[in-house]
């Protein structure tokens, strides 16, 4: 990030494609498709490129992008809960589809398992509120500390640690069900907001 | 232990889910513990938020679309030229036109800002023509550091210059020049040229007081240096050398301060670079400089499109060149763009050519190419372009290894040479003769400059003979 910050492009170049994956990852859980997902990541990219003055060393990088990534999310929600925009999820299958494919046959009782399990939890991360996800996903793929997570996400140590304690627990009452006796989760599954 | 009645479930569960992440500090770990071990409740919600947690690791990575990178970097180009165009027309656009109508008569058509008599530039140009001798080798600057460290290059001889790099020409001096010549200068940039100054001026005014400051004292230094033409050569030599390093390399030069220390380094970098362009056999060689040409020949049409930005001089200057020359020509031109970042986009080799190009070297290289990223395979291939052509005259006795220099053409231009050139390189011996008319086929291709310390080859009259033959002394003429 020093070599960015210098104007050197090979490095920048380096940076897009060591982040790329990872921010896509994390993406994709919050804006609800891919394509959507993937406009956020350039605009984050964009946005680091030209915040690179700004960046120092003495600042761990994976919080700084972290950072700009958080406030670019929460901006285009917001722009897009203004427009009362409502995201229709592109998704490959839902759990419903994915039934569907193993009563058909077309689909081997191996896979059918593991891919409804990721739809499955795929689902119940994206019915938890947008800063809990946002603060799962940076600490479970992301390895960051609360205390990273919390520079990142503009809020205290214990703002975070009580916000992934509501998460998970929101996360297990959905999944639990599911994991204990395969019963599928229920839409209307409460959940508790921040 | 009983457990603690102020504690809350969603505080213990705060807890539980704070000491599965290690967030706990050692009394809490102990209190949580406890309690794990007293209370069969509290481990199976421990069990639960666990197993919930590792669920998440179905959801898996989620890489990006194959076009995604190329589409971002491109992005971030445009916003890059944009934000240089927002630099150059930071003048109002009324001032710029009055400027216009002012000075047709004296100026050339120039882009907005630059192209007005002096007196009516506002501040911030006249401070971008003052600054000018250092913007002009800003990034030179940026990695040289120190005079010091130059000298002690010159000292130790090192030859980084790259052979397939243009010469370095001596460009007059921008000192002491009037400004409204040097507005005159500026104003006859091409747009991409005015583009970059305006983006160098941008960066340099980015730098800190005492980075600037340092930068122009080492500007003054070489400027009264009474080798300063030398230094500056050797500064350049040494910036296109380092461009090629991998950014971890650049990354350990810049951390080394002390001249002596980065000298090491660059010594040591030297010698990985030899060993590496001796792990190629002649096949590889071969393969690498057939590769070239073909690339050459089959994307000329992008060095035709380049020309047409040039100067009508410049396109006719290239035209009238030998196939070789041109070739040569458009191989620099596409070095350049080979660069991983060039304004307009990345325009490194296309995959499948990069491709080709593998299958055709031996399967020992092969092997070694394979487990790298692309961009790494590309950068050492780049590498090896770029040093073989001039490694066989860094080798001792000039009997280095391969080098990408074609044997055909290399006797065609014997047979263009004058009459007496060709007798006397025939006087020398085989050896020295292939030496020495390998290093002025380069020289005319690459019209290099002597060797860093070292005189003309054997004809210059002047000490031992060419490079790596110390013990070599021309006949003696003398009747």
């Amino acid at each position: 990030m020093l070599e960015v910050r210098d104007d050197n492009a090979a490095a920048f170049e380096e940076l897009v494609l060591r982040y790329q994956d990872r921010l896509m990852t994390i993406l994709r859980h919050l804006a609800g498709d891919a394509g959507q997902a993937e406009d956020l990541a350039q605009e984050i990219f964009l946005r680091v490129y030209r915040s690179r003055k700004t960046y120092e060393p003495s600042a761990k990088f994976a919080t700084w992008f972290f950072t700009i990534a958080n406030n670019v999310v929460s901006n285009s929600l917001r722009s897009r809960s203004r427009r009362h925009e409502h995201t229709v999820a592109s998704r490959d299958s839902g759990p419903q589809d994915v039934l569907l494919a193993a009563s058909s046959g077309q689909m081997p009782a191996r896979l059918l398992d593991k891919a409804e399990m990721r739809e499955i939890v795929r689902m119940a991360l994206e019915s938890i509120p947008e800063r809990q996800r946002l603060a799962v996903l940076l600490c479970k793929f992301e390895g960051l500390s609360y205390a990273d997570i919390a520079a990142a996400l503009e809020a205290t140590p214990q703002a975070v640690k009580s916000l992934l304690a509501r998460a998970r627990i929101n996360l297990r009452e959905i999944l639990q069900p599911y994991y204990e006796s395969g019963e599928l989760p229920g839409k209307n599954a409460s959940v508790n907001d921040e | 232990m009983s457990p603690d009645p102020a504690t809350t479930e969603s505080s213990l569960e705060e807890q539980l889910v704070a000491y599965l992440d290690g967030e706990l500090d050692a009394e809490a770990v102990r209190r949580i513990e406890e309690r794990l071990a007293a209370e069969p409740e509290v481990r199976e919600t421990l069990n639960r938020l666990e197993r919930t947690w590792e669920m998440l690791d179905e959801l898996g990575a989620t890489p990006v679309g194959e076009s995604f990178t190329q589409t971002t970097l491109e992005m971030v180009a445009v916003a890059a030229e944009d934000d240089v165009r927002r630099a150059m027309a930071e003048v109002p656009l009324r001032r710029r036109r009055r400027w216009r109508l002012a000075c047709a008569g004296v100026f050339a058509a120039a882009a907005a800002g630059f192209g007005a008599a002096f007196l009516a530039l506002p501040n911030s140009n006249r401070q971008l023509l003052a600054d000018l001798p250092v913007l002009e080798n800003l990034e030179e600057y940026r990695q040289v550091d120190d005079i010091e460290f130059l000298r002690l290059l010159r000292q130790k001889g090192l030859s980084l210059h790259p052979s397939s790099e243009p010469p370095v020409e001596e460009r007059p001096s921008l000192e002491n020049v009037p400004a409204a010549d040097l507005a005159s200068r500026v104003a006859s940039l091409s747009p991409g040229e005015k583009a970059d100054l305006a983006q160098k001026k941008a960066s340099f005014e980015n730098l800190n007081r005492s980075e600037r400051e340092k930068i122009q004292r080492l500007h003054q230094e070489i400027r009264n240096d009474a080798d300063a033409a030398e230094l500056r050569r050797i500064m350049h030599d040494y910036y296109l050398w380092w461009k090629n390093l991998s950014p971890y390399d650049k990354n350990e030069l810049s951390s080394l301060s002390s001249p002596p220390a980065r000298i090491a380094r660059i010594e040591l970098l030297k010698q990985e670079e030899l060993k590496r362009t001796k792990n190629l056999s002649e096949g590889d060689v071969a393969a690498l400089r057939d590769w070239m040409k073909q690339y050459v020949a089959k994307f000329e049409d992008r060095y035709r499109e380049y020309l047409k930005t040039l100067s009508p001089e410049k396109r006719k200057a290239w035209e009238d060149k030998r196939p070789e020359e041109r070739r040569w020509d458009t191989l620099r031109f596409f070095r350049q763009q080979w660069q991983p970042w060039q304004r307009g986009g990345n325009k490194s080799p296309p995959p499948e050519e990069l491709a080709a190009l593998r299958a055709k070297l031996s399967p020992e290289i092969q092997a070694m190419l394979q487990d790298k990223p692309p961009l790494e395979q590309w950068r050492i291939i780049q590498g090896w372009l770029h040093s073989l052509p001039r490694q066989k005259f860094d080798a001792p006795g000039g009997r280095g290894p391969n080098s990408l220099v074609d044997e055909n053409e290399i006797a065609e231009f014997f047979k263009g040479l004058p009459r007496e050139e060709r007798e006397r390189l025939l006087n020398l011996p085989p050896e020295i003769l292939q030496h020495e008319l390998q290093r002025r086929y380069l020289s005319r291709m690459n019209q290099m400059q002597p060797f860093v310390g070292r005189p003309e080859g054997p004809f210059s009259g002047g000490p031992p003979g060419p490079r790596g033959f110390p013990d070599w002394r021309p006949p003696n003429k003398s009747k």
